[in-house]
């Protein structure tokens, strides 16, 4: 049973892209037998003329390591964009439609409500993605509380905070004037290598993350040597985390608590 | 209560300007438009207006203050200019909404069009993504907002930049939105997620049931056809590298701008083109969409001029007629000046300090 379960979890992470290729296959076939054309020769010709040319412009290995240098060799899949699959296959499907009466029609169509069902387990209307009337704000209640502690007690213009990611990413949406102590790339090497990667990158950042994330509980002048190093005004962390006498014995000034997050002003030294 | 108000005003506000700056603009470039057509037209009309005004402002590191108040006077003289120019028309542009003409049948499907879209709308605006670009985009609308400067500040992390980030700063769209939430006091979430996500699917939608009107020689029961099942499909597959996610999840980034308005309003002109490549009003209204491609999202940059080449020198190749080339190159002109001038950014040749 466990292997089917993980089968089934394998199935619903690739069906969903499959699916659409499979779908745009399909179109495709459906447009070359179904679609009347005054000029097929020329456009069989058009289309093989840009098959090539997207290959010796836009899908190769020089065409990638170019768009690498200028912005980002992970932005290369926007060049999918250029492909119109969803139009080509809302058409085939209009197409087949209007000739539903032809067996072989019938059939094809069937098989695309068949794939398009396969992949709706991957659709966006799921209930995690979704926020109803009562969070029309989009901001969390708790973001709006912790910035409003941190603003009643900071003395400087721009302080610099620490936090968890989910607090972090929206608090600058409500407050503009906090400062990020962890950038986003020291985050993200931390989520593919992990805490413990034998590697003397981010080092400050990484005893920041260690307690602000984890709750572990680091050497005590090590995680105050990397609070000044970052120059770090606030530390907010979640109460689940139970740090609350650590962060004590290391000198840090509980200022204000929400629901779940207590924030500690560090002192200047 | 009172935001959506607001928000509904500055949407309708957004429509009427786009569809008067897209009837005037399809006088000027001398093609005949319908009312879908001259909304989307007016939007790259604005945009491309509103670079012209903004990217000067933030190469010289302004305010937004002075690029507010520049800017109302601009919306003033539009819409001083639109009521005029319609009275003068003799509203004949109003017949674009004459149903009296219309068959039964088509008004129907109009309805349903409509009916796609409001539900559509309503799907994407009660989405909850937030994502490191969200935090970086509005973040970077709301530092400008409240700190009264054009990218000086890092959006994401708020530390100050060094150097003017020409990856986000040549093209204004953010700019845009910072303007009006200074001026309307709207905050820049609601603005983003609520003004902006919608105008994205209006438009996405206006391009889909264009290229359906080709498609479909404007059967308009097979064209809202066509349009149920984009938007069905588009529920329905929730793949990373495809457009839907960023119709649906991200409708708020310039980015789901290019994917879903940008490079279909181009491949709906290429079709055009691929039927008469001879019209001077297609090749014309390319050329707009293509100098306003980069000022909505700098993700056109490669994209439009790569789908356009391709598209284009294709048919050149097969047919053997090469003065096709010429406008082809004219109309890539823009955003290859775009590139050249990222290109000295990222050799560090022509860089600007801040």
């Amino acid at each position: 049973m466990k292997g089917l379960s993980s089968l089934i979890e394998a199935l619903s992470d690739y069906l969903p892209q499959v699916s659409v290729i499979l779908l745009a296959v399909i179109s495709f076939c459906v447009l070359i037998v179904f679609k009347k054309r005054r000029n097929k020769s020329r456009d069989r010709k058009v289309i093989y003329w840009m098959i090539i040319l997207s290959v010796i412009f836009i899908f190769n290995n020089i065409s990638m390591e170019f768009m690498g240098k200028l912005t980002d060799s992970d932005t290369f899949y926007r060049f999918l964009w250029a492909v119109p699959v969803f139009y080509v296959i809302g058409y085939s499907m209009v197409l087949l439609i209007e000739k539903k009466h032809h067996f072989l029609s019938k059939c094809t169509l069937a098989v695309m409500v068949l794939l398009c069902m396969m992949a709706y387990g991957s659709s966006y209307m799921q209930e995690r993605n979704i926020s109803f009337v009562g969070n029309f704000e989009k901001m969390p209640e708790e973001v709006r509380a912790v910035c409003k502690v941190i603003e009643e007690n900071k003395n400087e213009e721009n302080p610099v905070c620490a936090m968890e990611l989910d607090l972090q990413s929206r608090v600058r949406a409500n407050n503009p004037s906090l400062v990020w102590a962890v950038k986003r790339k020291q985050y993200l090497y931390f989520e593919k290598y992990g805490y413990d990667y034998p590697n003397g990158k981010y080092v400050d950042a990484r005893n920041i993350l260690k307690v602000v994330e984890r709750g572990i509980r680091i050497d005590k002048d090590v995680f105050k040597a990397s609070l000044k190093k970052k120059k770090v005004d606030f530390l907010t962390v979640n109460k689940k985390l139970r740090v609350k006498e650590y962060l004590n014995e290391v000198g840090l000034e509980l200022v204000g608590e929400t629901e779940h997050y207590r924030v500690y002003h560090v002192p200047e030294e | 209560m009172f935001v959506i108000i607001e928000c509904s005003c500055v949407i309708i506000f957004f429509l009427y300007i786009f569809t008067v700056l897209g009837v005037m603009t399809s006088r000027i470039i001398k093609r005949s438009s319908t009312l879908s057509e001259s909304l989307l037209i007016g939007f790259f009309a604005y945009f491309l207006l509103f670079q012209c005004v903004a990217l000067p402002m933030v190469l010289l590191k302004q305010s937004v203050s002075l690029l507010c108040a520049i800017w109302v006077g601009v919306l003033i003289a539009m819409v001083v200019g639109s009521c005029v120019f319609l009275i003068k028309s003799r509203l004949e542009y109003v017949s674009y909404v004459s149903i009296r003409k219309k068959k039964k049948r088509d008004i129907k499907c109009y309805f349903v069009v409509s009916a796609v879209v409001i539900i559509f709308s309503y799907l994407v605006i009660i989405q909850d993504y937030w994502e490191w670009d969200t935090a970086f985009y509005i973040g970077t609308i709301n530092t400008s907002v409240k700190t009264n400067t054009m990218y000086l500040i890092n959006g994401e992390s708020g530390k100050p930049e060094t150097l003017l980030p020409f990856r986000y700063a040549l093209s204004c769209f953010y700019m845009n939105s910072a303007v009006f939430c200074r001026i309307t006091g709207i905050e820049v979430v609601y603005f983003q997620k609520y003004v902006i996500a919608i105008l994205c699917v209006v438009l996405s939608f206006i391009v889909v049931y264009a290229i359906g009107k080709i498609l479909f020689h404007n059967n308009m029961k097979n064209v809202a056809l066509f349009v149920i099942l984009f938007a069905t499909i588009n529920l329905i597959f929730g793949t990373e590298y495809t457009t839907s996610q960023f119709l649906i999840l991200r409708a708020y980034e310039a980015k789901a701008f290019c994917a879903n308005v940008v490079m279909p309003t181009i491949y709906w002109l290429l079709m055009l083109l691929y039927n008469d490549l001879d019209h001077q009003g297609n090749w014309r209204l390319l050329f707009l969409v293509m100098l306003a491609s980069v000022p909505v999202s700098m993700s056109s940059i490669l994209l439009a001029p790569a789908l356009i080449g391709i598209v284009i020198l294709a048919q050149i190749i097969v047919d053997r007629n090469w003065k096709y080339l010429r406008m082809t190159l004219i109309c890539m002109a823009p955003n290859i000046i775009y590139l050249i001038v990222y290109l000295l950014y990222t050799l560090k040749i022509f860089v600007i300090k801040v």
